[in-house]
């Protein structure tokens, strides 16, 4: 069904076209939480916040930004005030890949797509420094790039779905891709 | 020609295609004879596609069950418009029921008082039809100013047309000077005379945490909130008097044989009682809650909402459970109380900064 239509339907409250709105966003917005929190369980919590509340504010969405942009501005919101409230700075990602009880640890995982033992143990090498890597820079930081390059927003999107200003999109990213290279330049022969 | 650096410094914009025409054209030409900002572009690439290798955790069966559940929780608890027209259907009859009980009261009270002899002296109502037959009693809704409504739910379902001529208004509670309470057609802005009846509609823009796109502001998104609404709890219940109509022509006072037996020209049934009363103050981090709010606002009293304020007005009895409920939200912030007195004639309030 046509997204406006779906949206009118939401308003009134039909849960089974709020599910069939969201379907389509429903990984990316464990994608964006998961960015920010690096932890799977924290992430899902996330999600689920984010759906429940856009549910019922959904009434009082006026269409004139894209459904996705608000979605994604009050799961920013969402994490960010689950952040503040834990008032801890981003977890580092670990390399042992384990999740221990309080849900820290790397959960970040990278596709083998070597069968080669050899270039196995680089890859897994190379993904464990992409990991550590991504978990060391700062939240804001983090969550640019990965709604850059995983979820593929334009810097618009970026924008209006963290609240910031489009300089300070352009400024985010472009600082990250920076960090994490230095970060990597040990393994950049690995590129 | 730009400079090395100028045009690292622009690679990764220039990378995610962000950059403007002409920007995009001068860093491509200098990345043509730039054999250093050309590896530079291609570290970006390696580095963009790591990106691509990672996965994420997905939901499972468990995650969208519970979520299921959730929002059918959520729809059988907050049901937006059909939960906004019961409200507004509900302070109608309301209201209704409030005339009719204060119409029976008066009829008893009148009654009782006609049975004395005449009275000459200070009960003075020389317009015509204004002694009393409780049956020409009669309730004038209070005219509001032109940019007011009553009620109207943020989603248009009221129009300017539906205004309190169509439904009796609650009564007002008289206080004080009769002048100011017996003009029924007056705005009934007076926070002495008439606390209940809804006070000029003002616009608002939802507030969020972070501005949302540009378009609009909410968190965003939600369009502004024009209207006042009024949601009287059912608790409420006006005990007081009616201004009779034509005493305004007196010029005079109003006087209520019932509550005054005459002998005040200028007293209404309830004399007002000094009492103390609590403001207590919260602010409002998740702006996503502001509907959540003003709904359980609604539920204890009556809610005004104003630029980048809510405020609420609950009965002496609910005021706990309402606080109590306030505070099980998370994403709104109590910042403090205080006690005055005032004549608050059994209420307390509710303020809740929602500014950015």
């Amino acid at each position: 069904m046509e997204e406006q239509a779906l949206l009118d339907k939401c308003a009134k409250g039909d849960v089974h076209a709020f599910e069939e709105l969201i379907a389509q966003y429903q990984q990316a917005i464990i994608n964006h939480a998961y960015s920010m929190f690096l932890n799977r369980e924290d992430a899902l919590d996330m999600a689920q916040e984010t759906f429940i509340k856009a549910f019922h504010a959904i009434s009082g969405f006026n269409r004139q930004s894209s459904f996705k942009t608000w979605l994604f501005r009050i799961a920013t919101n969402v994490c960010l005030d689950e952040l503040r409230r834990r008032k801890r700075r981003a977890a580092t990602v670990s390399l042992t890949a384990e999740e221990d009880g309080d849900g820290n640890g790397a959960q970040i995982d990278v596709a083998d797509r070597s069968a080669d033992p050899e270039e196995a143990a680089q890859q897994a090498f190379f993904r464990r420094a992409i990991e550590t890597a991504i978990g060391e820079l700062d939240t804001e930081y983090r969550t640019a790039i990965v709604l850059r390059e995983i979820e593929g927003m334009d810097y618009n999107e970026i924008a209006k779905a963290t609240g910031c200003s489009l300089g300070t999109v352009k400024s985010r990213i472009s600082r990250a891709r920076a960090q994490l290279r230095e970060k990597l330049a040990k393994y950049r022969e690995l590129f | 020609m730009l400079t090395c650096e100028e045009v690292k410094n622009l690679l990764s914009a220039y990378y995610d295609g962000e950059l403007g025409v002409a920007a995009q054209q001068q860093v491509a030409e200098h990345l043509a004879s730039c054999e250093s900002c050309r590896e530079e572009l291609k570290q970006l690439k390696s580095l963009s596609a790591a990106f691509h290798t990672l996965t994420f955790p997905e939901a499972d069966k468990a995650f969208c069950s519970s979520l299921h559940e959730r929002l059918e929780a959520e729809a059988k608890k907050n049901r937006p418009l059909g939960w906004r027209t019961m409200w507004k259907d509900m302070r109608t009859y309301a209201t209704i029921a409030a005339c009719l009980v204060l119409t029976i009261g008066i009829y008893a009270a009148v009654s009782n008082n006609s049975v004395q002899p005449p009275v000459t002296g200070p009960v003075s109502s020389p317009a015509a039809g204004t002694d009393l037959p409780p049956s020409d009693v009669e309730i004038i809704p209070a005219q509001p100013e032109e940019n007011t409504s009553i009620a109207a739910p943020t989603d248009g379902a009221t129009d300017a047309g539906q205004q309190p001529s169509d439904v009796p208004s609650a009564p007002k509670i008289a206080q004080g000077d009769t002048g100011a309470d017996t003009n029924i057609q007056q705005e009934p802005q007076q926070e002495s005379a008439v606390p209940e009846v809804p006070s000029a509609a003002q616009t608002t823009t939802s507030p969020m945490p972070i501005e949302p796109p540009a378009e609009t502001t909410a968190p965003n998104t939600e369009e502004p909130r024009g209207t006042v609404k009024e949601v009287p709890a059912a608790t409420a219940t006006p005990d007081v008097g009616i201004p009779r109509p034509g005493a305004n022509n007196t010029g005079g006072g109003e006087p209520d044989v019932a509550a005054t037996g005459g002998g005040d020209p200028n007293a209404f049934s309830v004399e007002p009682n000094a009492s103390v009363t609590t403001v207590a103050s919260f602010k409002l981090k998740d702006a996503a809650l502001y509907d959540q709010v003003v709904a359980l606002l609604g539920s204890f009293g009556s809610v005004t909402e104003s630029e980048g304020r809510i405020e609420a007005r609950v009965l002496d009895v609910n005021f706990e459970s309402c606080l109590t409920a306030l505070r099980s939200l998370d994403g709104l912030q109590e910042t403090g109380s205080i006690t005055k007195e005032d004549d608050s004639s059994g209420h307390c309030y509710i303020q809740i900064d929602t500014k950015n």
